[in-house]
């Protein structure tokens, strides 16, 4: 049966597209089908993250009006074959996106695919909105800061009350809490809310701890998603977070500041 | 932690950013399934009071509570603090 997930936050720039791309990656890494769709219409992204915007010819406003199949729609990923991106309408608005023929292209996904990533944009607009429509999972991207951990509240609130499982009654959509961009250092420092205090805010089951790293901009800079940038420590902590999504039992690590020298630490200077 | 962090620790910027965030957020959810027309009523029942005694907005809050089926509606207004006796006989 397939699972459909949808990336969401509420607010922008936490890193929804950075974490579709990777966990998109590293679900077919791990041989699963899976295919990943930006809803973020008018301002697509998801194609530069998987390094395939010169391929895109047609997209999901397309397939929804009828003028291309899912099929033709669809991006083959060049690194994993079981991997495919739909892209996002770049000259169309949100307001493209109605849930009943949204429906029906994933009903033909869900043929094709064990994991549907769903990559929601930003806000809680019509467009967030069909992104989360119809999840059985959620993942909340929430950066240790005070606007992301409110707006991934707001987000959540939503999810139970606007998602086709809590319209008609079901089983409510699984949450899951991914923190990103977080700096150990700076929170032992008093700097920066803990994942300990994000989580006990949102009450929601922590997935994973994606360090604050340079490497994720270096994977944007080149369309590689970050988790095959293998000794990073980004990709470490997505592959962990792929992991435990999957039901493996995996300690969660990058929540403490790397060693450092005797000196250093009296000073609290950072490494 | 640092030397030095152990004494930057106690008025931390994070411990200020949790509290703020636990406060807004107590209130947004208790307005989160709250029906359409409570602004509206929490307007108009302030409207009423103004007629009598001047509070600000702050002062009135309204909110829907569930519990076991029965909604229960919470008016909160707090008045501003009575005049010393003296005062007001002058």
């Amino acid at each position: 049966m397939a699972k459909i997930i949808v990336m969401t936050s509420g607010k922008g720039g936490v890193g929804k597209t950075t974490s579709s791309a990777a966990f998109a990656v590293g679900l077919a890494k791990r041989g699963h089908r899976t295919a990943v769709i930006d809803f973020d219409v008018g301002l697509r992204n998801l194609d530069i993250a998987m390094g395939c915007e010169r391929r895109v010819v047609y997209d999901l406003v397309n397939v929804l009006n009828g003028e291309a199949t899912l099929r033709q729609a669809l991006i083959r990923d060049k690194r994993l074959e079981n991997l495919s991106i739909l892209a996002a309408s770049q000259t169309r608005d949100k307001d493209a996106l109605e849930i009943e023929p949204l429906g029906k292209i994933f009903d033909e996904l869900r043929k094709d695919f064990d994991y549907i990533v769903c990559d929601s944009p930003a806000g809680i607009e019509k467009g967030a909105v069909a992104a989360l429509y119809f999840a059985d999972e959620a993942i909340i991207v929430t950066n240790p800061e005070i606007s992301s951990v409110r707006d991934s509240d707001r987000i959540l609130g939503i999810l139970a009350s606007k998602s086709k499982r809590a319209e008609k009654g079901e089983e409510p959509v699984k949450e899951n809490l991914l923190v990103t961009r977080y700096d150990p250092l700076r929170v032992e420092k008093g700097e920066m809310l803990s994942v300990e205090d994000v989580q006990e805010i949102l009450s929601i089951p922590l997935l994973g701890v994606i360090p604050e790293s340079e490497a994720v901009l270096r994977a944007s800079n080149i369309g590689q998603p970050v988790i095959l940038d293998g000794d990073s420590a980004p990709a470490q902590a997505y592959e962990d977070a792929v992991g435990r999504f999957l039901g493996e039992t995996i300690e969660h690590r990058f929540m403490r500041p790397a060693r450092r020298g005797f000196f250093a630490r009296l000073m609290g200077r950072t490494a | 932690m640092s030397f030095f962090g152990f004494f930057r620790k106690r008025d931390s910027t994070a411990s200020a950013a949790k509290e703020r965030l636990s406060f807004v957020l107590s209130h947004e959810r208790a307005g989160r399934d709250a029906p359409d027309y409570l602004p509206r009523l929490q307007k108009d029942i302030l409207a009423a009071i103004a007629k009598y005694v001047p509070i600000p907005d702050e002062n009135v809050a309204v909110r829907m509570a569930q519990e076991d089926g029965t909604a229960r509606l919470e008016v909160n207004i707090d008045l501003p603090p009575k005049a010393p006796l003296e005062k007001r006989r002058a």
